[in-house]
């Protein structure tokens, strides 16, 4: 009797340490069900209105990419704003926790060009950024600081010369 | 053998829902400021941070930055302790931290922006127009102000979020005096 209640015991810990350790995965989901958007695609906001999710900061304007990188390495690339006070590109694992943030000191010149891999890419060179990612799925964070209307026009145009390509394994 | 198969999923079961109901229970950061009712969590990103911090942080605020780009703090209170409520008014002070980049914004119970008439979310540096190191002031009330005001939701309590970009190493460790204020009118 004694062990059974002993075990009881256990199996509640490992349920409620289970429970926390899902949560953020299963809001990731949720998160991406919410926003409704296929994966590997660039999905530009506007500034945020009091029907965005998660406490957003209405000072950015974001641009999100859902990834998987089941069907070979992801190719980003666009301008860096250069009018703006604050712009970064954060990665995010599958279960919503940052790993890695680029900013504009990070590349060389006045674009940027990301390969998210998940393993080391050897073929990376010069303005080039390789960013390893630590699990298959995740999310990338484009943020950039919006101040007045023509800031709003700006970072609509820089939306528009971001790119996104999906690198086939056999590339 | 069949009993004891049901008492491990009961087992399981009940930590799962304990699990939900803590994180129900928590609706800010972690780590209180000493001196003031705001909270942080300084872990972010960092092998430090908790099981149980990763998952309020991802209920709280999902897609966060670590410490060295931003700084969250949330508050639910008032400086006397009480819960923010609608129904009340405050007066919020401060002094303008040493970055370009912080605001205070207000969100509703369910994390979203409050819904108002004038579009109007949160305070920063340029809309407040203080430099760094200059006091600063706003009033949160659900009745329309003159002035710097920022509207409360309809009814029921509401959070206020600081966040400090690329904060100056002279920010830590955070001491209470460099918080704002709030104050119940």
């Amino acid at each position: 009797m004694r062990s059974r209640v002993i075990l009881f015991f256990l199996l509640v810990g490992l349920g409620y340490w289970t429970f926390l350790y899902a949560y953020p995965y299963v809001v990731q989901m949720a998160f991406e069900l919410k926003i409704g958007k296929e994966r590997n695609t660039l999905i530009h906001s506007k500034l945020p209105s009091p029907s965005t999710p998660d406490t957003p900061n209405p000072d950015f304007i974001y641009t999100l990419v859902f990834y998987d990188l089941s069907n070979g390495n992801l190719r980003l690339t666009g301008k860096i704003p250069d009018g703006l006070d604050y712009f970064s590109i954060a990665f995010y694992e599958s279960n919503t926790f940052f790993y890695q943030l680029l900013k504009p000191q990070d590349f060389k010149e006045s674009h940027f060009e990301v390969i998210l891999s998940e393993m080391q890419d050897t073929k990376v060179t010069g303005n080039m950024v390789n960013v390893v990612s630590p699990s298959k799925t995740g999310t990338i964070i484009f943020r950039y600081l919006c101040k007045s209307q023509r800031d709003t026009n700006y970072i609509s145009e820089m939306q528009k010369k971001s790119f996104l390509t999906l690198m086939r394994n056999d590339e | 053998m069949k009993n004891i198969f049901w008492l491990a999923l009961i087992a399981l079961v009940v930590g799962g829902i304990l699990g939900f109901t803590v994180l129900s229970f928590r609706s800010l950061a972690p780590n209180t400021i000493k001196e003031t009712s705001w909270k942080t969590n300084l872990q972010i990103g960092m092998s430090s941070e908790s099981i149980f911090q990763k998952a309020l942080r991802t209920k709280v605020g999902v897609f966060a930055l670590p410490k060295e780009e931003v700084v969250y703090f949330m508050v639910d209170k008032d400086d006397e302790g009480n819960s923010l409520n609608a129904d009340d008014k405050y007066e919020i002070t401060g002094i303008a931290p040493a970055t370009k980049i912080w605001s205070i914004t207000m969100y509703d119970e369910q994390y979203h922006l409050v819904q108002n008439s004038i579009a109007r979310y949160h305070f920063n540096a340029t809309t407040l127009n203080v430099e760094q190191g200059e006091t600063y002031s706003f009033t949160v009330s659900r009745e329309k102000l003159i002035g710097n005001w920022l509207p409360a939701p309809q009814k029921g309590g509401f959070l206020l979020c600081y966040r400090v970009y690329q904060p100056p190493a002279l920010f830590f460790p955070i001491q209470s005096s460099t918080l704002p204020s709030i104050r119940k009118l």
